[in-house]
């Protein structure tokens, strides 16, 4: 179990900066999120964690200590990869003891310990097969008893569910979280899907092209994006963010005026309001339903307005207006968040409402 | 549907396999008939068939009524059996295999800048013409002062000349044909060894393991099948080839392999040639070694149940 800390952390390729100074800290024993779009620099992140990929400057510590020339197999970190990387010549018992080869264990041992972490990830009826004659999901189990049965100080998760279907999904990720509790194991989990962030993680680190753009709580994130990125790349479907151009007298979005609460500087601003936070037949504006999708518990629609075109949520199953319908669209002030357009970042203090 | 599915794989059968097997029968199968005939007459210089016998092979088992001749052959073939029988084995176990495969770790574990350079050096000896590869060894090794070889023994180690062609004649052909066998080793090991996925060494190295422990769980048996196929391969290459034995050393009776020993009864000019029943009876001999050879290595590094596996199923 470690704490972990990246100060300053910047990896270049040298045809482009993967990394671009990264600072970031996570406690013993808690469970983040790495998400961010492909390419974002997720992966590199975790590998340098790993010891795998060498930070081109900055540091990295283990519980206080600089780990940067520490070498990948002495820093005992275990990690899971999207392609799950089982050794195809080895059974699954000789896949999960592997680790315990560079330990000094005895034999009989390490294949006690492997049984019992076959066990917690449940095959332990598969020990003998190899990797080829295994389905997806168990071969993630498999990668998932390697990783952590030498008790790593720290779990590295990329990917893992990715390859997995929903309903396999949904189960692994009750799992795994169910896992990392039970062990007490700092662990950083990498996904570029939001829900398995906002669902497993204690702490979710948003990235943005080599950049980390916002951390914090699953709910901090959702209600208190600090930028436009954070705010359109969480939630699902995304934030509504309706441009516009701030004046003395309110904020003018298309060809409607928006009141504002509190001191919006003039220029240009963006406001965020999420599609389940708008209110319909209430106070408004006229909208024309474009598209409607029913989601199962609920349906999505698009609508198009004097505000542009905006989406929303009904909490009904069978939808409540067909293409074509007329409907009165508005939003309450304190679900409004909105962004200096300039810079996308959000302003602090000031409401915006129809 | 059973008919026209029935239709369809003859016609596909003809399309994919019609040239292949044309290109088989035409320049292995029908050489290997020629020479099966020919190996049962009696054909020499004159080149015409008088008689179907079996006296080439008899010339083997024991002396033969032809005296001095049939005696001198019976020799060269025992002798060239053995020849034959440590150049392939010292050759292929040293370099075919070994040292390509050291090539091939050592230079995918390089920038690959360097490792694409070290490479192109061991291909260059492939690239150049045999003759030119040739004269480069017969300058090393030749046993005047001129020679690079005893340039450095006498001029750096104060050592005595020596005469590889005369003391150590079959190191020269092992050397000089390990050299140029090695970098098909290496070019297939290598490719190998590239394409393991890149997660399986970042893994292992994860998981604890230093670079040897890498080489012994992750590379070595992802080459198990290459291996395989070199050493069946090479084998077979050894066994016939004789190009760089006579461009080096000539018609020597130190290093007259049966490659060497059958071209020399049969097609080279003026060093006694012209048996070509005889030479004919020695290549049937090696064709069937070849043979037995390559089903023994092919039980032996169980290459069957790696070629059965197919990767896509047809039907
Ligand atoms: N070995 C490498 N050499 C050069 N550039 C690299 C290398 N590995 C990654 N990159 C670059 O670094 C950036 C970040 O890559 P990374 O693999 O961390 O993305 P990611 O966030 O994990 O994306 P994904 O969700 O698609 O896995 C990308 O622009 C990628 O092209
Ligand atoms: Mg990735």
């Amino acid at each position: 179990m470690a704490r972990v800390d990246l100060k300053n952390v910047t990896k270049d390729w040298g045809t482009a900066k993967a990394i671009d100074d990264i600072s970031l800290s996570l406690e013993n024993g808690e469970f983040a999120a790495v998400l961010g779009p492909s390419g974002c620099g997720k992966s590199t992140t975790l590998f340098m964690l790993a010891g795998i990929y060498l930070p081109t400057s900055g540091d990295i510590l283990f519980d206080g200590a600089r780990v940067n020339d520490v070498e990948a197999r002495d820093r005992n970190v275990g990690i899971v990869f999207q392609s799950y990387a089982l050794y195809p010549n080895m059974t699954v018992l000789q896949n999960i003891t592997f680790p315990l080869r560079f330990k000094e264990i005895s034999r009989a041992d390490a294949e006690r310990s492997a049984r019992e972490i076959a066990e917690l990830v449940e095959i332990e009826g598969l020990l003998d097969r190899r990797p080829n004659q295994l389905s997806g999901g168990q071969q993630q189990r498999v990668a998932l008893a390697r990783a952590l049965v030498k008790k790593p100080n720290l779990l590295l998760l990329d990917e893992p569910l990715s390859n997995l279907d929903a309903t396999l999904r949904l189960s692994m990720r009750t799992e795994i979280r169910r896992l990392q509790r039970e062990l007490g194991v700092t662990t950083v989990l990498v996904t570029h899907d939001q829900i398995e962030a906002m669902t497993m993680a204690d702490r979710i680190v948003c990235m943005n092209q080599g950049r980390i753009e916002q951390e914090g709580t699953p709910e901090a994130l959702y209600s208190r994006p600090e930028t436009v990125f954070a705010a359109s790349f969480i939630g699902s479907p995304p934030m509504n963010l309706l441009a516009g151009e701030a004046s003395d007298g309110g904020i003018k979005v298309g060809e409607a005026v928006l009141d504002t609460a509190g001191d919006v500087p003039p220029g240009a601003v963006k406001v965020g309001i999420r599609p389940e936070h708008i209110t319909v037949n209430g106070e408004g504006v006229q909208a024309e339903i474009l598209i409607a999708e029913p989601l199962g518990r609920e349906t999505l629609y698009t609508a198009r307005s004097v505000l542009g075109t905006t989406r929303f949520l009904e909490p009904t199953s069978v939808p409540r207006f067909k293409v074509g319908d007329q409907v009165r669209l508005g939003f309450e002030p304190e679900h409004t968040i909105l962004f200096d357009g300039n810079h996308d970042r959000r302003l602090e203090g000031v409401r915006a409402h129809v | 549907m059973r008919a026209s599915s029935t239709r369809r794989q003859a016609s596909n059968f003809a399309i994919f396999l019609g040239p292949a097997l044309a290109f088989l029968v035409a320049l292995l199968v029908v050489p290997i008939a020629v020479d099966l005939v020919v190996a049962f007459t009696d054909m020499a210089q004159t080149v015409t068939v008088d008689e179907f016998t079996t006296k080439q092979f008899k010339k083997i088992v024991r002396v033969s009524d032809d005296s001095l001749l049939g005696f001198e052959l019976r020799g060269s073939f025992y002798r060239a059996l053995t020849l034959t029988a440590i150049f392939v084995f010292f050759t292929l176990s040293i370099f075919n295999v070994t040292f390509g495969l050291v090539l091939a770790l050592t230079t995918t574990a390089l920038p690959d800048r360097l490792g694409a350079f070290f490479r192109a050096v061991w291909l260059l000896p492939r690239m150049a013409p045999s003759v030119v590869y040739a004269l480069l060894w017969i300058w090393v090794i030749d046993p005047t002062e001129r020679g690079l070889l005893n340039q450095v023994l006498v001029n750096l180690f104060g050592l005595e000349p020596v005469n590889m062609k005369l003391d150590h004649p079959m190191t020269v052909i092992v050397l000089s044909n390990g050299f140029i066998g090695a970098s098909i080793g290496m070019l297939i090991l290598t490719s190998s060894i590239r394409s393991i996925p890149q997660h399986l060494f970042y893994a292992a190295r994860a998981d604890g393991a230093g670079s040897l422990s890498i080489i012994r769980h992750v590379v070595m048996p992802a080459l198990r099948w290459p291996l395989s196929y070199i050493t069946v391969f090479q084998t077979l290459a050894l066994l016939v080839s004789f190009e760089y034995i006579f461009l080096i050393m000539g018609p020597s009776r130190s290093t007259m392999t049966m490659a060497m020993l059958a071209y020399t009864k049969t097609l080279a000019p003026s060093i006694g040639s012209g048996l070509y029943a005889y030479g004919a009876a020695i290549t049937l001999i090696l064709i069937v070694i070849g043979m037995v050879i390559a089903l023994l290595l092919y039980r032996l590094t169980n290459m069957k149940s790696l070629l059965a596996q197919p990767r896509i199923e047809v039907h």
